[in-house]
């Protein structure tokens, strides 16, 4: 981890504030809830960042906010040194490939009414897209006759891996990864991790993991932070945290995976 | 939101719905045969005529032959009602698809809009409108469709309000795409279901409308008829001359439980909560 | 909450004023013009432009709107009749009587059966009588009104005889005493408030039943029966009134059909009321009274509108007790 630490940081987000409109029927003044209350941190290539905590505690807006999908009120969010907030709408679609997320919701996750080919479609250049279809397919473990399939007929893990397998389409360097594996069963979640941690090698991905499953984090993380109303309350390499948890918060938390 | 058919269950009110408007369209196709005589030829010795062996469905005031102009006239209604309907259901979802996606000081300013106009009495608008031009029947189709397409705007805009938040959404636009393609392709299809059902619906109601403005006097003009004034040629004695006021009266009420029917079964085939 | 109630109330007057000039907009754009009525070629062209001027067509539409526009707010003037020189507003006040109490009566029969109806098919979803009802109530709301009207004319008033089928009373009203002529304004409202009322009954008792079941079958109330709860307890006190919640918005939906329905029933049955005084107006092209009326009709709407909403703001516990909810 040491060697990473050298390198320039792939994303690095400073003083993050975000928080959203709350409306009521027909009112005028709008009210507005904290979710993120100045986070910052920096993610070097290579690495495996992940941020824990309760359901609730802002570590989805985080991810929302590197992707563009909420407003930021105040922070910046470098991304290989350029600023997302300050780009256009053009220059940042042709930045986003480069970021990819996958979502815990896999039902929700892949349009109802696309072929499993036809997402591939979509992004790939055409005179490769059978050959590079086959290609991210079998990367992700999936065999090619379900490109025929519509995302119903498929099983949760197979979603999953799809949803995977779309995301790595477009060659991306950073993968957001908000709760990937949390719905899915033991045995199936057991392989999806196995799938990211192979994945993480072959392809030299960075990893943002969110999650508030502990197993996972476990697996995968080198450095965690912990979250909490929408700050951060201590961030660490996980070693260092599992062996000298600053905050009882924190304490309770590797109480929970001790025990596993 | 499943559109696609993954069980074929019996859906009573589907069947049902689809056979009475299956009657009532082979009666529209097909009612020429029952009936040599032109619309609007006049016979004032033959004047209020019973059904007889000649006259099938009996006479009006003028003589002219009642089943005749009651398949021109339901022909007409029909017309009227889908033109309509199809012109509301793209003005509606043209403006729901926008005002969602725009969002901000645009869209609060449509739905603005749409409550307004959604306010107003449907039939008194547009017995004002259609009252005050000459009545013809594009101007009847304009106004009708220009008055019906605000709660397809709505369920739509909020379909894609619902949609736009989805994690498939959220991964197509982290994967680059433009926006027209996210929402043609990826949004669209996704909210047409509640706007088929809805469309149907609307067919309906504009059938309703129609044939209370023909009915009167202020819709569909002399020579020409709609159901709705062949009605208002009865009404002087409904059951005396019940040829002009009960197969009309029928006829519409079969029509509007057809396409409810439909409607409703859709909505349960579509497996959708929200619409009403 | 009161704070709530005010500023719901302002955030309608934008809404109303947008809702009156399109009235305007639509009358005054509407193919036709006002000046037509009046003018014909016989006529000398110096008379015609003493007929534009004197009912104010000879200026431009802007300048006709801010004069209609100012007089409607500051002194609540419509203007005059252009068929009998009377007050638009006093024209349409007399005209509202009826109106009302035809809607009222329509209302309560509509809420009444609708309701009563809805909960009795939903504790019986699925037998013979649920379907049975159901099916009549969806053939009543795919009746035409006017069509109803003339059938219950047709049948009740000249082949049996029983009830008159026009006018708010008899020729002989004032001769009767005052039992008499409540019975006689009962009689002459039976028909119309039928004709208006049973196409409503039918749309409340498809959203009372759809509720009722789906209330019926939710897990509070599950969870209710297996606490042991006496099921009348549950019926009234859990299902009923989450199922009435959405009848109190549905009001804002019923308003305008109502409205829209009193027009047919009022013609039908030679009521005189604000429909029939419009629809009069519009074979007459009286503009001013179609632009009162117009404007009239859209304020009633909005009117209930805004009841509905603060109903459902003090019946609804998650907007009653959000932060700074209301």
């Amino acid at each position: 981890m040491n060697s990473s630490r050298q390198k320039q940081p792939i994303l690095e987000v400073n003083n993050l504030h975000v928080e959203y409109p709350v409306n009521f029927r027909g009112g005028f003044r709008r009210q507005k809830k904290q979710a993120v209350n100045g986070v910052s941190f920096t993610i070097f290539p290579g690495e495996c960042f992940t941020i824990v905590g309760e359901s609730g505690c802002g570590k989805s807006s985080i991810i929302d906010a590197i992707l563009g999908f909420v407003k930021i009120k105040t922070g910046t969010v470098l991304f290989e040194k350029q600023d997302l907030t300050k780009l256009t709408p053009k220059n940042f679609r042709k930045l986003r490939p480069k970021i990819q997320p996958v979502f815990q919701d896999y039902n929700q996750a892949l349009n109802p009414h696309q072929r499993i080919e036809d997402i591939f479609r979509e992004t790939l250049p055409k005179h490769l897209l059978e050959s590079q279809t086959d290609q991210l397919l079998s990367s992700v473990g999936l065999s090619k006759e379900i490109i025929r399939c519509f995302p119903h007929q498929l099983s949760g893990g197979q979603k999953q891996r799809v949803v995977l397998a779309r995301a790595l389409s477009v060659n991306p360097a950073l993968l957001l990864l908000d709760e990937p594996v949390t719905s899915l069963d033991m045995s199936v979640f057991v392989q999806i991790v196995e799938l990211l941690i192979s994945l993480r090698k072959t392809r030299n991905l960075t990893f943002l993991l969110v999650s508030h499953n502990l197993s996972i984090v476990h697996l995968l993380a080198d450095r965690v932070a912990i979250m909490k109303n929408g700050q951060f309350l201590e961030q660490q390499p996980l070693t260092t945290l599992l062996r000298n948890p600053k905050h009882d918060y924190t304490k309770n938390f590797i109480n929970q995976i001790t025990q596993l | 939101m499943k559109i696609l058919p993954q069980k074929t269950q019996t859906n009573q009110s589907m069947t049902s719905g689809c056979i009475t408007i299956g009657l009532v369209f082979i009666f529209l196709l097909l009612g020429p045969l029952l009936t040599p005589i032109n619309h609007t030829s006049q016979n004032l010795s033959a004047s209020l005529q019973p059904p007889s062996s000649s006259h099938w469905m009996g006479t009006d005031y003028y003589g002219r032959d009642v089943l005749a102009r009651l398949v021109f006239g339901g022909r007409i209604t029909w017309i009227i009602a889908i033109a309509s309907t199809f012109m509301a259901v793209n003005i509606g979802t043209i403006i729901g698809l926008f005002s969602a996606y725009q969002g901000g000081w645009i869209d609060l300013i449509v739905m603005r809009l749409v409550d307004v106009m959604l306010a107003f009495p449907k039939l008194f608008v547009v017995l004002l409108i259609v009252g005050l031009g000459a009545s013809s029947t594009s101007l009847l189709i304009w106004v009708l469709a220009l008055f019906s397409w605000m709660e397809i705007a709505r369920i739509v805009r909020s379909e894609v309000m619902s949609q736009k938040n989805r994690t498939y959404i959220k991964s197509v636009r982290a994967l680059g795409l433009r926006t027209p393609r996210i929402v043609f392709i990826h949004i669209l299809p996704n909210v047409l279901g509640p706007v088929i059902v809805s469309s149907v619906l609307l067919i309906s109601t504009i059938i309703l409308v129609e044939s209370s403005l023909s009915f009167l006097g202020l819709g569909v003009q002399a020579p020409s008829a709609s159901w709705g004034s062949i009605l208002n040629d009865g009404r002087i004695d409904p059951l005396g001359t019940w040829w002009l006021s009960v197969p009309a009266g029928l006829l519409i009420l079969t029509t509007v439980i057809g396409f409810n029917l439909i409607g409703n079964g859709l909505h349960k085939q579509l497996d959708l909560k929200k619409i009403v | 909450m009161l704070n709530g109630i005010i500023r719901r109330i302002l955030s309608a007057i934008p809404t109303l004023l947008v809702g009156i000039t399109l009235c305007f907009l639509i009358i005054h754009l509407a193919p036709g013009n006002p000046a037509t009525r009046f003018l014909n070629p016989s006529q000398t062209a110096a008379t015609q432009e003493i007929i534009r001027e004197r009912f104010g067509l000879n200026q431009s539409l802007p300048i006709q709107y801010f004069h209609w526009l100012k007089q409607v707010l500051f002194h609540f003037d419509f203007g005059y009749s252009f068929y009998n020189g009377k007050d638009c507003t006093e024209v349409l006040i007399s005209a509202l009587g009826p109106t009302i109490i035809l809607s009222f009566w329509a209302l309560v029969f509509a809420l009444s059966v609708g309701i009563s109806l809805g909960i009795f098919t939903a504790l019986r979803a699925d037998t013979h009588v649920d379907r049975v009802i159901n099916s009549t109530m969806m053939i009543f709301l795919s009746t035409p009104a006017f069509w109803l009207g003339l059938m219950f004319i047709g049948l009740f008033t000249i082949h049996l005889n029983w009830l008159p089928g026009s006018h708010l009373h008899s020729l002989y009203y004032d001769q009767l005493d005052s039992f008499g002529q409540l019975l006689d304004s009962v009689r002459h409202l039976i028909l119309p408030v039928f004709t208006l009322g049973l196409p409503l009954a039918a749309t409340v008792f498809k959203y009372i039943r759809a509720g009722m079941i789906d209330a019926l079958q939710s897990d509070y109330t599950l969870a209710a029966r297996a606490r042991g709860i006496r099921q009348s307890t549950i019926l009234w006190k859990y299902s009923l009134k989450n199922s009435l919640l959405p009848l109190v918005s549905l009001l804002g939906v019923i308003i305008p059909a109502l409205l829209s329905g009193a027009v047919i029933v009022e013609v039908v049955f030679a009521l005189p009321g604000v429909g029939r005084a419009m629809v009069t107006a519009v074979f007459g092209r009286d503009y001013p009274i179609l632009m009162a009326g117009a404007s009239l009709a859209f304020f009633i709407v909005i009117l209930f509108n805004i009841v509905a909403d603060i109903f459902y703001r003090i019946l609804d516990p998650r907007i009653r007790n959000s932060a700074g909810g209301l």
